[in-house]
Protein backbone atom coordinates (compact mmCIF):
# COMPACT_ATOMS: atom_id res chain seq x y z
CA UNK A 1 0.00 0.00 0.00
CA UNK A 2 1.34 3.38 -0.59
CA UNK A 3 1.02 6.41 0.57
CA UNK A 4 -1.13 8.62 -1.56
CA UNK A 5 -3.59 7.67 -4.36
CA UNK A 6 -5.44 9.37 -7.05
CA UNK A 7 -8.33 7.55 -5.39
CA UNK A 8 -9.34 5.70 -2.62
CA UNK A 9 -12.57 3.23 -2.77
CA UNK A 10 -13.77 2.10 0.23
CA UNK A 11 -15.95 -1.34 -0.17
CA UNK A 12 -15.48 -3.94 -3.04
CA UNK A 13 -19.20 -4.77 -3.65
CA UNK A 14 -20.36 -4.50 -7.64
CA UNK A 15 -20.37 -0.37 -6.99
CA UNK A 16 -17.03 -0.24 -5.14
CA UNK A 17 -15.22 -2.56 -7.79
CA UNK A 18 -16.46 -0.99 -10.82
CA UNK A 19 -15.38 2.53 -9.68
CA UNK A 20 -12.50 1.05 -9.34
CA UNK A 21 -11.91 -0.64 -12.12
CA UNK A 22 -13.13 2.48 -14.28
CA UNK A 23 -10.55 4.60 -12.92
CA UNK A 24 -7.91 2.17 -13.24
CA UNK A 25 -8.80 1.76 -16.79
CA UNK A 26 -7.96 5.75 -17.26
CA UNK A 27 -4.83 4.99 -15.73
CA UNK A 28 -5.68 6.80 -11.94
CA UNK A 29 -4.06 5.05 -9.19
CA UNK A 30 -6.39 3.15 -7.41
CA UNK A 31 -6.83 1.60 -4.41
CA UNK A 32 -9.44 -0.42 -3.42
CA UNK A 33 -10.25 -1.52 0.31
CA UNK A 34 -12.63 -4.26 1.73
CA UNK A 35 -12.95 -4.43 5.67
CA UNK A 36 -13.87 -7.78 5.22
CA UNK A 37 -11.48 -10.89 5.09
CA UNK A 38 -13.15 -11.99 2.08
CA UNK A 39 -14.80 -10.38 -0.77
CA UNK A 40 -18.48 -11.36 -1.70
CA UNK A 41 -19.63 -13.07 2.02
CA UNK A 42 -21.49 -12.64 3.65
CA UNK A 43 -23.99 -12.55 1.25
CA UNK A 44 -26.96 -9.63 1.79
CA UNK A 45 -28.90 -10.12 -1.45
CA UNK A 46 -31.94 -11.63 -3.61
CA UNK A 47 -29.00 -12.11 -5.84
CA UNK A 48 -30.78 -11.35 -9.37
CA UNK A 49 -29.79 -9.09 -11.95
CA UNK A 50 -30.81 -7.98 -15.45
CA UNK A 51 -28.38 -9.65 -17.60
CA UNK A 52 -28.40 -6.47 -20.54
CA UNK A 53 -27.94 -4.04 -17.46
CA UNK A 54 -24.99 -6.68 -15.98
CA UNK A 55 -22.89 -7.20 -19.47
CA UNK A 56 -21.32 -3.57 -19.64
CA UNK A 57 -19.52 -4.63 -16.78
CA UNK A 58 -18.98 -8.21 -17.02
CA UNK A 59 -18.70 -11.39 -19.23
CA UNK A 60 -22.04 -13.42 -18.33
CA UNK A 61 -20.59 -16.37 -17.12
CA UNK A 62 -21.73 -19.64 -15.78
CA UNK A 63 -19.57 -19.77 -12.98
CA UNK A 64 -21.87 -17.38 -11.06
CA UNK A 65 -25.05 -17.38 -13.01
CA UNK A 66 -27.50 -20.11 -11.16
CA UNK A 67 -30.51 -19.51 -13.17
CA UNK A 68 -31.46 -18.09 -16.30
CA UNK A 69 -35.27 -16.21 -15.66
CA UNK A 70 -37.68 -15.44 -18.53
CA UNK A 71 -40.82 -14.79 -16.50
CA UNK A 72 -42.05 -13.41 -13.64
CA UNK A 73 -45.42 -13.91 -11.68
CA UNK A 74 -46.56 -12.00 -8.90
CA UNK A 75 -49.10 -13.63 -6.78
CA UNK A 76 -51.68 -12.13 -4.33
CA UNK A 77 -52.91 -13.89 -0.66
CA UNK A 78 -55.88 -15.41 -2.22
CA UNK A 79 -53.75 -16.76 -4.87
CA UNK A 80 -54.42 -14.64 -7.55
CA UNK A 81 -51.34 -14.93 -10.07
CA UNK A 82 -50.23 -13.21 -13.53
CA UNK A 83 -47.09 -13.88 -15.12
CA UNK A 84 -45.00 -11.00 -17.15
CA UNK A 85 -42.03 -10.38 -19.03
CA UNK A 86 -39.16 -9.22 -17.51
CA UNK A 87 -38.33 -5.91 -18.35
CA UNK A 88 -34.51 -7.24 -19.65
CA UNK A 89 -33.82 -11.04 -19.12
CA UNK A 90 -32.76 -12.07 -15.63
CA UNK A 91 -30.29 -14.29 -13.88
CA UNK A 92 -29.90 -15.24 -10.72
CA UNK A 93 -26.30 -15.20 -9.41
CA UNK A 94 -23.95 -16.12 -7.03
CA UNK A 95 -23.14 -12.90 -5.26
CA UNK A 96 -19.51 -14.54 -3.42
CA UNK A 97 -18.26 -15.85 -6.95
CA UNK A 98 -19.84 -12.75 -8.72
CA UNK A 99 -18.52 -10.00 -6.29
CA UNK A 100 -15.18 -11.79 -6.02
CA UNK A 101 -15.19 -11.88 -9.66
CA UNK A 102 -15.45 -8.12 -10.37
CA UNK A 103 -12.88 -7.09 -7.77
CA UNK A 104 -10.55 -9.15 -10.10
CA UNK A 105 -11.24 -7.19 -12.84
CA UNK A 106 -10.62 -4.22 -11.31
CA UNK A 107 -7.39 -5.68 -9.41
CA UNK A 108 -6.47 -6.32 -13.44
CA UNK A 109 -7.30 -2.99 -14.83
CA UNK A 110 -4.55 -1.81 -12.13
CA UNK A 111 -6.61 -1.37 -8.90
CA UNK A 112 -4.51 -2.31 -5.45
CA UNK A 113 -7.13 -4.31 -3.95
CA UNK A 114 -6.74 -4.76 -0.25
CA UNK A 115 -9.14 -7.34 1.91
CA UNK A 116 -9.60 -6.59 5.39
CA UNK A 117 -8.86 -3.21 5.20
CA UNK A 118 -11.41 -0.73 7.24
CA UNK A 119 -11.58 2.80 6.80
CA UNK A 120 -11.52 4.47 9.92
CA UNK A 121 -11.50 8.29 9.41
CA UNK A 122 -11.20 10.70 6.18
CA UNK A 123 -8.56 13.31 6.49
CA UNK A 124 -9.86 16.92 6.01
CA UNK A 125 -8.30 19.84 4.81
CA UNK A 126 -9.84 23.37 3.69
CA UNK A 127 -13.61 21.88 4.55
CA UNK A 128 -12.40 19.01 1.69
CA UNK A 129 -11.55 15.18 1.78
CA UNK A 130 -8.12 14.59 1.10
CA UNK A 131 -7.56 11.13 2.26
CA UNK A 132 -8.61 8.25 4.79
CA UNK A 133 -7.36 6.75 7.68
CA UNK A 134 -7.70 2.97 7.55
CA UNK A 135 -6.71 -0.10 9.44
CA UNK A 136 -5.33 -2.69 7.39
CA UNK A 137 -4.75 -6.09 8.72
CA UNK A 138 -4.28 -4.79 12.15
CA UNK A 139 -2.27 -1.55 11.29
CA UNK A 140 -3.36 1.79 11.27
CA UNK A 141 -2.01 4.47 8.62
CA UNK A 142 -2.79 7.71 6.90
CA UNK A 143 -3.58 7.72 3.10
CA UNK A 144 -3.37 10.59 1.06
CA UNK A 145 -6.10 10.24 -2.17
CA UNK A 146 -7.31 12.99 -4.39
CA UNK A 147 -11.06 11.28 -4.34
CA UNK A 148 -13.01 9.14 -2.06
CA UNK A 149 -15.45 6.91 -3.23
CA UNK A 150 -17.64 5.56 -0.64
CA UNK A 151 -18.83 2.32 -1.33
CA UNK A 152 -19.68 1.06 2.27
CA UNK A 153 -22.75 -0.04 1.52
CA UNK A 154 -25.64 0.62 3.52
CA UNK A 155 -24.29 1.03 6.38
CA UNK A 156 -22.20 3.82 4.65
CA UNK A 157 -20.14 5.46 7.34
CA UNK A 158 -17.69 7.00 5.15
CA UNK A 159 -20.74 8.99 3.56
CA UNK A 160 -21.88 10.03 6.96
CA UNK A 161 -18.26 11.38 7.94
CA UNK A 162 -18.50 13.16 4.95
CA UNK A 163 -21.56 14.75 6.19
CA UNK A 164 -24.07 12.98 3.10
CA UNK A 165 -25.70 10.78 4.74
CA UNK A 166 -29.49 11.67 5.45
CA UNK A 167 -31.78 9.53 7.74
CA UNK A 168 -35.00 8.31 5.67
CA UNK A 169 -37.76 7.55 7.85
CA UNK A 170 -38.74 4.21 8.68
CA UNK A 171 -41.12 3.97 6.63
CA UNK A 172 -38.58 4.31 3.86
CA UNK A 173 -36.48 1.29 5.20
CA UNK A 174 -37.13 -2.17 4.26
CA UNK A 175 -36.13 -5.19 6.76
CA UNK A 176 -35.06 -8.43 4.76
CA UNK A 177 -34.48 -11.86 5.50
CA UNK A 178 -33.72 -14.63 2.96
CA UNK A 179 -32.76 -18.54 3.32
CA UNK A 180 -31.19 -20.10 0.45
CA UNK A 181 -33.63 -23.63 0.65
CA UNK A 182 -32.91 -26.55 -1.14
CA UNK A 183 -34.61 -30.42 -1.91
CA UNK A 184 -37.35 -28.11 -4.15
CA UNK A 185 -36.67 -29.98 -7.13
CA UNK A 186 -40.22 -29.49 -8.48
CA UNK A 187 -41.59 -27.43 -6.62
CA UNK A 188 -40.58 -24.30 -8.41
CA UNK A 189 -40.38 -22.99 -12.24
CA UNK A 190 -36.32 -22.85 -12.60
CA UNK A 191 -37.24 -20.15 -15.35
CA UNK A 192 -39.64 -18.04 -13.27
CA UNK A 193 -39.27 -15.31 -10.18
CA UNK A 194 -42.06 -15.52 -7.68
CA UNK A 195 -43.08 -12.20 -6.36
CA UNK A 196 -45.44 -12.67 -3.98
CA UNK A 197 -47.80 -9.72 -2.41
CA UNK A 198 -49.56 -10.33 0.91
CA UNK A 199 -49.68 -7.51 3.26
CA UNK A 200 -50.48 -10.15 5.99
CA UNK A 201 -47.55 -12.41 5.45
CA UNK A 202 -44.76 -9.25 4.09
CA UNK A 203 -46.44 -6.13 5.62
CA UNK A 204 -45.12 -3.38 3.48
CA UNK A 205 -43.08 -5.73 1.44
CA UNK A 206 -43.29 -8.72 -0.37
CA UNK A 207 -42.01 -12.42 -0.93
CA UNK A 208 -39.98 -13.93 -3.21
CA UNK A 209 -38.49 -17.35 -4.47
CA UNK A 210 -35.73 -16.79 -6.65
CA UNK A 211 -34.73 -20.38 -8.88
CA UNK A 212 -30.78 -20.76 -8.03
CA UNK A 213 -30.33 -24.12 -10.15
CA UNK A 214 -33.39 -26.94 -10.63
CA UNK A 215 -33.60 -27.91 -6.52
CA UNK A 216 -32.43 -24.89 -4.92
CA UNK A 217 -34.02 -20.73 -4.45
CA UNK A 218 -33.89 -17.97 -2.50
CA UNK A 219 -36.81 -18.09 -0.53
CA UNK A 220 -37.06 -14.30 1.24
CA UNK A 221 -38.82 -11.05 2.09
CA UNK A 222 -38.91 -7.43 2.71
CA UNK A 223 -40.97 -6.03 4.88
CA UNK A 224 -41.31 -1.77 5.68
CA UNK A 225 -39.13 -1.26 8.71
CA UNK A 226 -41.97 0.88 9.94
CA UNK A 227 -44.39 -2.16 10.01
CA UNK A 228 -41.86 -4.16 11.88
CA UNK A 229 -43.67 -5.70 14.99
CA UNK A 230 -43.58 -8.04 17.39
CA UNK A 231 -42.50 -10.94 14.81
CA UNK A 232 -39.09 -10.43 13.52
CA UNK A 233 -38.84 -10.35 9.38
CA UNK A 234 -37.05 -13.99 9.91
CA UNK A 235 -39.69 -15.34 11.84
CA UNK A 236 -42.43 -14.38 9.46
CA UNK A 237 -40.47 -15.89 6.29
CA UNK A 238 -40.36 -18.94 8.46
CA UNK A 239 -43.92 -19.11 8.68
CA UNK A 240 -43.89 -18.68 4.61
CA UNK A 241 -41.59 -21.39 4.27
CA UNK A 242 -43.45 -23.82 6.73
CA UNK A 243 -46.79 -23.28 4.41
CA UNK A 244 -45.31 -23.62 1.55
CA UNK A 245 -42.21 -25.81 1.81
CA UNK A 246 -42.85 -27.74 4.78
CA UNK A 247 -40.00 -30.46 3.31
CA UNK A 248 -36.93 -27.85 2.20
CA UNK A 249 -33.82 -27.88 3.77
CA UNK A 250 -31.73 -24.76 4.87
CA UNK A 251 -28.71 -24.25 2.97
CA UNK A 252 -28.52 -20.47 3.89
CA UNK A 253 -29.49 -17.51 5.76
CA UNK A 254 -29.41 -14.23 5.02
CA UNK A 255 -30.19 -10.98 6.78
CA UNK A 256 -30.07 -7.33 5.80
CA UNK A 257 -31.60 -3.67 5.27
CA UNK A 258 -31.70 -1.09 2.41
CA UNK A 259 -33.35 1.68 2.16
CA UNK A 260 -36.41 2.59 -0.26
CA UNK A 261 -36.41 5.86 -1.25
CA UNK A 262 -34.28 6.42 -4.25
CA UNK A 263 -30.77 8.23 -4.15
CA UNK A 264 -29.57 10.86 -2.10
CA UNK A 265 -29.93 14.31 -4.00
CA UNK A 266 -26.22 14.96 -2.26
CA UNK A 267 -24.47 12.20 -3.25
CA UNK A 268 -21.16 14.20 -3.46
CA UNK A 269 -18.43 16.89 -1.61
CA UNK A 270 -15.58 18.36 -2.04
CA UNK A 271 -12.80 15.33 -2.31
CA UNK A 272 -15.64 12.52 -2.33
CA UNK A 273 -18.39 10.77 -4.43
CA UNK A 274 -20.69 7.99 -2.73
CA UNK A 275 -22.03 4.97 -4.89
CA UNK A 276 -24.07 1.98 -4.90
CA UNK A 277 -26.56 1.09 -1.42
CA UNK A 278 -23.85 4.07 0.37
CA UNK A 279 -25.66 6.89 -1.58
CA UNK A 280 -29.06 4.68 -1.29
CA UNK A 281 -29.06 3.55 -5.42
CA UNK A 282 -31.49 0.38 -4.53
CA UNK A 283 -34.56 0.50 -6.53
CA UNK A 284 -37.62 2.15 -4.52
CA UNK A 285 -39.83 -0.52 -5.23
CA UNK A 286 -38.23 -3.43 -4.91
CA UNK A 287 -35.04 -2.36 -3.68
CA UNK A 288 -32.62 -4.59 -6.10
CA UNK A 289 -29.38 -2.42 -6.27
CA UNK A 290 -26.70 -4.52 -8.09
CA UNK A 291 -27.06 -3.34 -11.54
CA UNK A 292 -28.18 0.18 -10.33
CA UNK A 293 -25.19 0.48 -7.88
CA UNK A 294 -22.69 -0.71 -10.71
CA UNK A 295 -24.35 2.11 -13.29
CA UNK A 296 -23.93 4.61 -10.48
CA UNK A 297 -20.59 3.76 -9.87
CA UNK A 298 -20.13 3.82 -13.84
CA UNK A 299 -21.36 7.27 -13.94
CA UNK A 300 -19.43 8.53 -10.64
CA UNK A 301 -16.11 7.22 -12.24
CA UNK A 302 -16.68 9.11 -15.51
CA UNK A 303 -17.23 12.40 -13.70
CA UNK A 304 -14.54 11.12 -11.18
CA UNK A 305 -11.79 10.81 -13.95
CA UNK A 306 -13.05 14.36 -15.65
CA UNK A 307 -12.56 15.64 -12.39
CA UNK A 308 -9.37 14.19 -11.39
CA UNK A 309 -7.54 14.98 -15.37
CA UNK A 310 -8.84 18.70 -14.79
CA UNK A 311 -7.25 18.46 -11.30
CA UNK A 312 -10.56 20.16 -9.50
CA UNK A 313 -12.01 17.73 -7.52
CA UNK A 314 -14.26 20.41 -5.68
CA UNK A 315 -18.09 19.87 -5.47
CA UNK A 316 -19.05 21.92 -7.97
CA UNK A 317 -17.60 19.67 -10.65
CA UNK A 318 -18.41 16.47 -8.88
CA UNK A 319 -22.17 17.23 -8.66
CA UNK A 320 -22.18 16.59 -12.18
CA UNK A 321 -22.79 13.19 -11.45
CA UNK A 322 -25.60 14.13 -9.34
CA UNK A 323 -26.93 15.69 -12.35
CA UNK A 324 -26.23 12.68 -14.58
CA UNK A 325 -27.67 10.23 -12.57
CA UNK A 326 -31.28 12.70 -11.85
CA UNK A 327 -31.42 12.71 -15.46
CA UNK A 328 -31.27 9.10 -15.77
CA UNK A 329 -33.18 7.84 -12.61
CA UNK A 330 -34.86 11.00 -11.04
CA UNK A 331 -38.22 10.27 -12.20
CA UNK A 332 -38.68 6.79 -12.73
CA UNK A 333 -37.38 6.22 -9.44
CA UNK A 334 -39.89 8.70 -8.14
CA UNK A 335 -42.67 7.25 -9.77
CA UNK A 336 -41.47 3.46 -8.52
CA UNK A 337 -41.59 5.26 -5.26
CA UNK A 338 -45.28 6.01 -5.82
CA UNK A 339 -46.09 2.61 -6.59
CA UNK A 340 -44.81 0.80 -3.43
CA UNK A 341 -46.66 3.23 -1.44
CA UNK A 342 -49.98 2.57 -3.70
CA UNK A 343 -49.42 -1.62 -3.49
CA UNK A 344 -48.43 -1.50 -0.01
CA UNK A 345 -51.78 0.33 0.92
CA UNK A 346 -53.72 -1.90 -1.31
CA UNK A 347 -56.18 -4.33 -0.02
CA UNK A 348 -56.50 -8.14 -1.08
CA UNK A 349 -59.19 -8.11 -3.04
CA UNK A 350 -58.44 -4.80 -4.73
CA UNK A 351 -55.36 -6.11 -5.65
CA UNK A 352 -56.51 -9.97 -6.64
CA UNK A 353 -58.94 -7.90 -8.86
CA UNK A 354 -55.95 -6.22 -11.08
CA UNK A 355 -53.79 -9.10 -10.98
CA UNK A 356 -57.26 -11.26 -12.19
CA UNK A 357 -57.64 -8.00 -15.28
CA UNK A 358 -53.71 -8.25 -15.62
CA UNK A 359 -54.06 -11.83 -16.69
CA UNK A 360 -56.58 -11.31 -19.29
CA UNK A 361 -54.28 -9.25 -21.48
CA UNK A 362 -51.46 -9.64 -23.79
CA UNK A 363 -48.62 -8.73 -21.63
CA UNK A 364 -45.86 -10.39 -24.24
CA UNK A 365 -46.84 -6.88 -26.42
CA UNK A 366 -47.71 -4.69 -23.85
CA UNK A 367 -45.04 -2.19 -22.54
CA UNK A 368 -45.43 -1.46 -18.56
CA UNK A 369 -46.52 1.56 -18.64
CA UNK A 370 -49.56 0.19 -21.11
CA UNK A 371 -50.48 -2.03 -18.84
CA UNK A 372 -50.18 0.04 -16.04
CA UNK A 373 -52.48 2.79 -17.54
CA UNK A 374 -54.78 -0.16 -18.58
CA UNK A 375 -54.85 -1.93 -14.61
CA UNK A 376 -55.18 2.04 -13.26
CA UNK A 377 -57.95 2.28 -15.69
CA UNK A 378 -60.12 -0.37 -14.11
CA UNK A 379 -59.95 0.93 -10.45
CA UNK A 380 -61.20 4.80 -9.68
CA UNK A 381 -59.06 5.04 -6.82
CA UNK A 382 -56.22 4.14 -8.78
CA UNK A 383 -57.33 6.55 -11.75
CA UNK A 384 -56.50 9.56 -9.72
CA UNK A 385 -52.50 8.37 -9.67
CA UNK A 386 -52.37 7.90 -13.42
CA UNK A 387 -51.58 11.83 -12.87
CA UNK A 388 -49.38 11.62 -10.36
CA UNK A 389 -47.39 8.95 -12.34
CA UNK A 390 -47.34 10.54 -15.80
CA UNK A 391 -45.83 13.61 -14.26
CA UNK A 392 -43.34 11.91 -12.13
CA UNK A 393 -42.81 10.58 -15.48
CA UNK A 394 -43.38 6.65 -15.44
CA UNK A 395 -40.98 5.54 -18.30
CA UNK A 396 -39.41 2.17 -17.96
CA UNK A 397 -37.38 2.02 -21.06
CA UNK B 1 -18.88 18.74 14.39
CA UNK B 2 -19.64 19.07 10.58
CA UNK B 3 -17.29 18.86 7.22
CA UNK B 4 -17.78 23.00 6.56
CA UNK B 5 -16.51 23.92 10.12
CA UNK B 6 -13.35 21.46 10.55
CA UNK B 7 -10.46 23.19 8.46
CA UNK B 8 -8.29 20.78 9.07
CA UNK B 9 -8.20 17.17 10.85
CA UNK B 10 -10.25 13.40 10.92
CA UNK B 11 -13.47 12.83 11.16
CA UNK B 12 -14.33 9.13 12.05
CA UNK B 13 -15.41 6.94 14.47
CA UNK B 14 -16.48 8.93 17.57
CA UNK B 15 -16.26 6.26 20.28
CA UNK B 16 -15.35 7.74 23.42
CA UNK B 17 -17.44 10.71 23.30
CA UNK B 18 -20.61 11.45 25.56
CA UNK B 19 -24.17 12.11 24.15
CA UNK B 20 -26.40 14.46 26.58
CA UNK B 21 -29.72 14.09 24.94
CA UNK B 22 -30.45 10.22 25.68
CA UNK B 23 -34.07 10.42 26.36
CA UNK B 24 -35.01 6.76 28.26
CA UNK B 25 -32.56 4.90 31.30
CA UNK B 26 -32.48 1.75 28.84
CA UNK B 27 -30.02 0.52 27.11
CA UNK B 28 -29.80 -1.08 23.69
CA UNK B 29 -28.21 -4.79 23.90
CA UNK B 30 -27.28 -6.97 21.07
CA UNK B 31 -28.49 -11.27 21.37
CA UNK B 32 -24.60 -12.56 19.70
CA UNK B 33 -26.60 -15.85 19.57
CA UNK B 34 -29.15 -14.30 17.22
CA UNK B 35 -27.08 -11.65 15.30
CA UNK B 36 -26.42 -11.73 11.71
CA UNK B 37 -24.07 -9.05 11.84
CA UNK B 38 -26.10 -7.50 8.50
CA UNK B 39 -25.43 -3.86 9.59
CA UNK B 40 -29.17 -2.97 9.22
CA UNK B 41 -29.02 -1.74 12.37
CA UNK B 42 -25.95 0.70 12.04
CA UNK B 43 -27.54 2.23 9.03
CA UNK B 44 -30.43 3.72 10.93
CA UNK B 45 -28.49 4.94 13.70
CA UNK B 46 -28.97 8.11 14.21
CA UNK B 47 -25.88 9.12 16.31
CA UNK B 48 -23.36 6.66 14.44
CA UNK B 49 -23.58 4.57 17.60
CA UNK B 50 -23.39 1.33 16.57
CA UNK B 51 -20.37 -0.44 15.39
CA UNK B 52 -19.68 -3.45 12.90
CA UNK B 53 -16.16 -4.09 13.13
CA UNK B 54 -14.37 -7.17 12.16
CA UNK B 55 -17.41 -9.19 11.65
CA UNK B 56 -18.52 -8.15 15.58
CA UNK B 57 -21.43 -5.32 16.38
CA UNK B 58 -20.45 -3.16 19.31
CA UNK B 59 -22.92 -0.39 20.51
CA UNK B 60 -21.73 2.95 21.98
CA UNK B 61 -23.73 3.71 25.34
CA UNK B 62 -22.49 6.54 25.75
CA UNK B 63 -23.59 8.48 22.41
CA UNK B 64 -26.51 6.27 21.77
CA UNK B 65 -29.71 8.40 22.26
CA UNK B 66 -31.78 5.61 22.95
CA UNK B 67 -33.97 5.87 19.36
CA UNK B 68 -34.48 2.50 19.36
CA UNK B 69 -34.64 2.73 15.78
CA UNK B 70 -32.09 -0.26 15.79
CA UNK B 71 -34.25 -2.09 17.32
CA UNK B 72 -37.24 -2.08 14.80
CA UNK B 73 -34.64 -2.22 12.19
CA UNK B 74 -33.47 -5.70 12.79
CA UNK B 75 -34.27 -8.86 11.03
CA UNK B 76 -33.53 -11.20 13.80
CA UNK B 77 -34.83 -9.10 16.61
CA UNK B 78 -31.22 -9.63 17.95
CA UNK B 79 -31.24 -5.90 19.71
CA UNK B 80 -33.52 -5.06 22.91
CA UNK B 81 -33.62 -2.38 25.52
CA UNK B 82 -32.49 -3.44 28.92
CA UNK B 83 -33.62 -1.14 31.84
CA UNK B 84 -30.47 0.24 33.77
CA UNK B 85 -29.62 -2.08 36.45
CA UNK B 86 -26.30 -1.41 38.25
Amino acid sequence: MRQSYDAVVVGAGPAGSVAARRLAERGFRVLLIEKRQEIGVPVRCAEAVGADSTRPYIEIDDRWVKARVSTYSIHSASGACVKIPPTEPTLVVDRKVFDWELARLASQAGAEVRTRTEATGLLIEQASVVGIRVNSLGRSSEVQARLVIAADGIESQVARWAGLKTMPPMADYYVGFQYLLGNLRGRFDPTNCEYHLDQQAFPGGYGWVFPKGDDTANVGLVIAANRAGDVSAQRLLDRFVERKYPEAHILGAVAGGVSATGALKKMVTSGLVAVGDAAHQADPLTAGGINLGMIGADLASQVAADALARGDVSARVLSEYETRWQNRFGAQHRALYRIRKLLTQMEEKQLAHLINVASGLPLQTMGLRELIFTLFKTEPRLLAEVGTLVTTGLILK
Amino acid sequence: MTLSQLVRGVVGDQRGSVNRYQTSDRHVVVDHSLCFYCGACVAVCPPDSLFLHNGFLSINDETCTRCERCVRMCPVHALSTVKESS
